[in-house]
C-alpha cells in the first residue's frame, strides 16, 4: 500500500514538456535506436523496449538497441553535440536540422527505424525523435530525470509512442511507395470530355439587386388572353419561378478552355388574372421553354487529393429559346370565346445569352458533381431588317427577358492525357 | 406646418424608424465588406523580412566581447565596372583589384572602430566552410559559407572567439534592388534596357554567428542608395560603403529578441 502511494506521488511528480511535434508513424514490431552524445544512455535499450510493451498494446514485438554506428562516428558526434547544446523549448524542428550532407544521408538511410536522441541537461532529459522522412527532429521535448529508470522510459513512451502502431511495410511495399508519383502531381489532361444532367431553379429576381427592377413584371397579370401593362419581358406573361432541367455534353482542353452544348427545359404557367371571368372556359394554359445553346468555359483545376480534383470555372455563351404552348379548354366548353382565338402569341424563337460561374468536384477522375449559378437572357431575334414601309413599329413581345439560375448536376468524365 | 403634422402621424414615424434600421444594417454590412477586402489585400501584398534572429538571441553584444571577422575585400563585388571606371578615371584592367583593396581597408577600419575586441581573419577564410543558404523569410535566402555544426573556430593563438561576424557579400553598383538579388520570386526580373543611373547603391548580407553553439544569431540584408551627382568622387563611394558597414553593429543590437 505504501509503495502504491509512493508510486502515485512519484507519477504526479514526473512531467513532460513538449517543444514541438509533427506527425510521424510508429511501426508495429519496429526497430528503436537509442542515441546519446553523453557518456552513457540514461536508460538501457531493454528497459525502453519493456516500457514500449507495457504502455502500447499495438506495438507488437519491438527491438531496441543503442545506435553504435552513430555513437562512434565523427559526423554524427558533431551533430549530436550541437543538438545537445541547442535543444530547448524555443526551438522548432526546422531550426534544428542537420546541415552536414553526410549527416543528412545517415538520417535518410534509417529506413523505417526510429532514432530516439537523449541528452541530460539542466536536470532534465531532453528527447528528440528522428526518422527517415526529414533531416530534422520530428518531435522534441523533455522529461524529468529520476532514479527509477522504468519511470523515465514509461514517461518517454507515454509522450511519444502512445499512438497506434502501424504494420511495418515489406521491402517491395517500401519500394513501391518510394517510386509512386506525388499524389499532388498530375499531368494536365489533354482533353476532358463529359456528359451530365442537372436540376436547378430559376427566377426573374436576381439576388442583391433592387426589387423595384422586377416589381412591375412580377405583379403583371394577363387579362383577356393578351392584355398586359408591358410586354418587354416574358415574365409579364409567365410565372418566372420554375424548376429547370438540363442535359449537356462538353469538353475541356488542356485544363483551361472548354465548350459545352446544352439542352434545357422549364415549364411556366401563364399568369392569368383570377378576377377575369373570361378564363372560366380554360382548364389550363402553360408554356414550356426549350433552350438549346453553346457555352465557352474557362477553368482552372486544383488537385487537392488523389481522388478529388476541384475546378472552378466561368462560362458564357448563347442560346435559342423555343416556347411550346400547352392550352386546353374545359371539357364542357364547346366553343371558345373570341378572346381565346386572338390570344397572345410569342415569337417562334428567342435568341439570348447565358453566363455564370461554377465549380466542378471530380471524384476518382470520372465522377463529377457540379454547382453553377448564372444569368440567362432571351431576346427577340432580329434576323431580318425592318421594313421601311411598315406603318408602325410592331409591338415587341419578350424583347428582353432576364432570369437568374442556380443548379446542381452530376457528370461522367472521360480523360485523355 | 403640414410637414410637421405628417411627421406626427404614427405610421410615418414607424416607417422612418424602419428605414433607419435598414440603413444601419447596410452601413454595417458595407463596412464589414470593406474590412474583409482590406484584410484580403493586405494579406496578398506580403512584406518581406530582410532580417532574422535565432530564438535564443537575447543578449546584446558587449563592446569588448571577442569577435572574429570573416569576409573582407574578398567578398566585395563591383557591378557596372565600366561606369565606375569612367567616373573615377581608373583603367578597367585594374578596377577590380583596386576596389578589393579599397573595400578591404574600409571594412577592417570601420569595424575595428565599432568592436574593440575584434580579430580580423585572413582573406578567403570562409572558403573552408560548406556553402549553404540561410532562410530569412519565405522567399528570401542568403547564400553563403557557414561554419559547420558542432565545430567552434579556434584562432592561431588558441583563443576561441565568442562570436563570428560573417560578411557574405558586399555589392557596389548603380540602382540595385535587394529584391532582385535575394527574393527568389523576383530573381528573374532583370531589366534589359539601358538607362542613365540615378543612384549608387550598395547591398550587403551578413550574419552574426555564435561560435560556441554554432548557430546564426542574426542575419540581415541591407541596402543603401546615394544620389549620383555630376562630381561623384571616390570619397562619396567611401562614405556610402562606410554607412553600410556601420549599419552592422546597429542592426546586430536592434535584432536582439525581446
Amino acid at each position: 500500500m505504501r509503495i502504491l502511494l509512493l508510486l502515485i506521488v512519484f507519477v504526479s511528480l514526473t512531467f513532460a514538456n513538449e517543444y514541438f511535434s509533427s506527425p510521424y508513424t510508429i511501426w508495429k514490431d519496429g526497430e528503436y535506436l537509442l542515441w546519446t552524445p553523453d557518456d552513457s544512455l540514461p536508460i538501457s535499450p531493454n528497459e525502453f523496449c519493456q516500457a514500449l510493451k507495457r504502455n502500447n498494446s499495438t506495438i507488437g514485438a519491438p527491438s531496441c538497441r543503442e545506435i553504435g554506428e552513430w555513437q562512434r562516428d565523427t559526423i554524427s558526434i558533431l551533430y549530436g553535440n550541437w543538438l545537445s547544446n541547442n535543444l530547448n523549448k524555443e526551438m522548432s524542428g526546422e531550426l534544428l536540422k542537420a546541415r552536414s550532407k553526410m549527416m543528412t544521408a545517415k538520417i535518410s538511410a534509417l529506413e523505417d527505424k526510429i532514432v530516439i536522441f537523449m541528452t541530460q541537461k539542466n536536470g532534465l532529459l531532453q528527447i528528440a525523435l528522428f526518422n527517415e522522412t526529414a533531416a530534422q527532429p520530428q518531435a522534441a521535448g523533455s522529461v524529468t530525470l529520476s532514479n527509477n529508470k522504468n519511470a523515465i522510459a514509461d514517461n518517454i513512451v507515454k509522450n511519444y509512442f502512445a499512438k497506434n502502431a502501424e504494420r511495418r511495410l515489406t521491402k517491395s511495399e517500401r519500394k513501391r511507395i518510394a517510386e509512386e508519383p506525388d499524389p499532388y502531381f498530375q499531368e494536365t489532361k489533354k482533353m476532358d470530355l463529359w456528359v451530365g444532367a442537372n436540376i436547378g431553379y430559376s427566377q426573374a429576381e436576381i439576388p442583391l439587386t433592387p426589387y423595384n427592377w422586377y416589381k412591375n413584371k412580377l405583379n403583371s397579370r394577363v387579362k383577356r388572353y393578351r392584355v398586359t401593362k408591358d410586354s418587354l419581358s416574358l415574365w409579364n406573361f409567365l410565372e418566372d419561378e420554375s424548376l429547370v432541367l438540363s442535359a449537356y455534353v462538353g469538353a475541356t482542353w488542356y485544363g483551361i478552355f472548354g465548350g459545352e452544348i446544352f439542352y434545357r427545359y422549364s415549364g411556366h404557367d401563364v399568369k392569368t388574372d383570377s378576377k377575369d371571368t373570361t378564363y372560366r372556359e380554360l382548364d389550363h394554359w402553360k408554356f414550356g421553354i426549350h433552350d438549346i445553346g453553346l457555352t465557352l468555359h474557362v477553368t482552372h483545376s486544383f488537385n487537392t487529393t488523389k481522388w478529388l480534383e476541384i475546378s472552378p470555372f466561368a462560362f458564357f455563351g448563347f442560346q435559342y429559346s423555343f416556347l411550346a404552348e400547352n392550352i386546353e379548354l374545359k371539357d364542357n366548353v364547346k366553343k371558345p370565346s373570341a378572346a381565346y382565338s386572338t390570344r397572345i402569341e410569342f415569337e417562334d424563337v428567342y435568341k439570348g445569352g447565358v453566363f455564370g460561374i461554377g465549380s466542378r468536384f471530380l471524384f476518382k477522375k470520372n465522377f463529377g458533381l457540379v454547382f453553377r449559378t448564372g444569368i440567362t437572357t432571351r431576346g427577340r431575334s432580329e434576323d431580318t431588317t425592318p421594313d421601311p414601309n411598315a406603318v408602325a413599329e410592331p409591338t415587341i413581345i419578350g424583347g428582353l427577358t432576364v432570369d437568374g439560375f442556380i443548379n446542381a448536376g452530376i457528370e461522367y468524365h472521360w480523360n485523355w492525357k | 406646418m403640414q410637414v410637421l403634422n405628417k411627421s406626427l402621424q404614427p405610421g410615418f414615424e414607424k416607417k422612418n424608424l424602419f428605414d433607419g434600421v435598414v440603413g444601419d444594417l447596410k452601413t454595417k454590412k458595407s463596412f464589414f465588406l470593406l474590412l474583409c477586402a482590406c484584410l484580403f489585400f493586405s494579406g496578398c501584398s506580403g512584406t518581406s523580412n530582410w532580417e532574422s534572429s535565432w530564438p535564443t538571441y537575447k543578449t546584446v553584444l558587449e563592446k569588448n566581447d571577442s569577435i572574429a571577422l570573416i569576409g573582407r575585400g574578398d567578398v566585395f563585388t563591383l557591378m557596372r565596372a565600366k561606369w565606375y571606371s569612367n567616373r573615377l578615371q581608373i583603367p578597367m584592367d585594374s578596377i577590380y583589384p583596386f576596389f578589393e583593396n579599397f573595400s578591404d581597408s574600409l571594412i577592417v577600419k570601420t569595424l575595428s572602430e565599432s568592436f574593440s575586441n575584434i580579430t580580423i581573419l585572413e582573406k578567403k577564410y570562409q572558403q573552408r566552410f560548406p556553402e549553404e543558404t540561410q532562410k530569412l523569410d519565405e522567399r528570401i535566402f542568403i547564400e553563403g559559407h557557414f561554419p559547420e555544426q558542432g565545430k567552434s573556430i579556434t584562432l592561431e593563438n588558441k583563443n576561441t572567439p565568442r562570436y563570428l561576424l560573417l560578411i557574405h557579400e558586399i555589392t557596389l553598383g548603380t540602382d540595385l534592388n535587394k529584391s532582385s538579388f535575394f527574393d527568389y520570386s523576383q530573381k528573374q526580373n532583370e531589366i534589359d534596357q539601358k538607362k542613365a543611373p540615378v543612384n549608387m547603391s550598395v547591398i550587403m548580407s551578413f550574419t552574426l554567428w555564435d561560435n560556441l553553439t554554432q548557430v546564426p544569431l542574426y542575419s540581415a540584408i541591407s541596402e543603401q542608395q546615394r544620389k549620383i551627382f555630376p562630381k561623384t568622387s571616390l570619397e562619396d563611394i567611401a562614405d556610402l560603403l562606410k554607412l553600410t558597414i556601420k549599419e552592422i553593429p546597429q542592426k546586430i543590437s536592434s535584432g536582439v529578441k525581446k
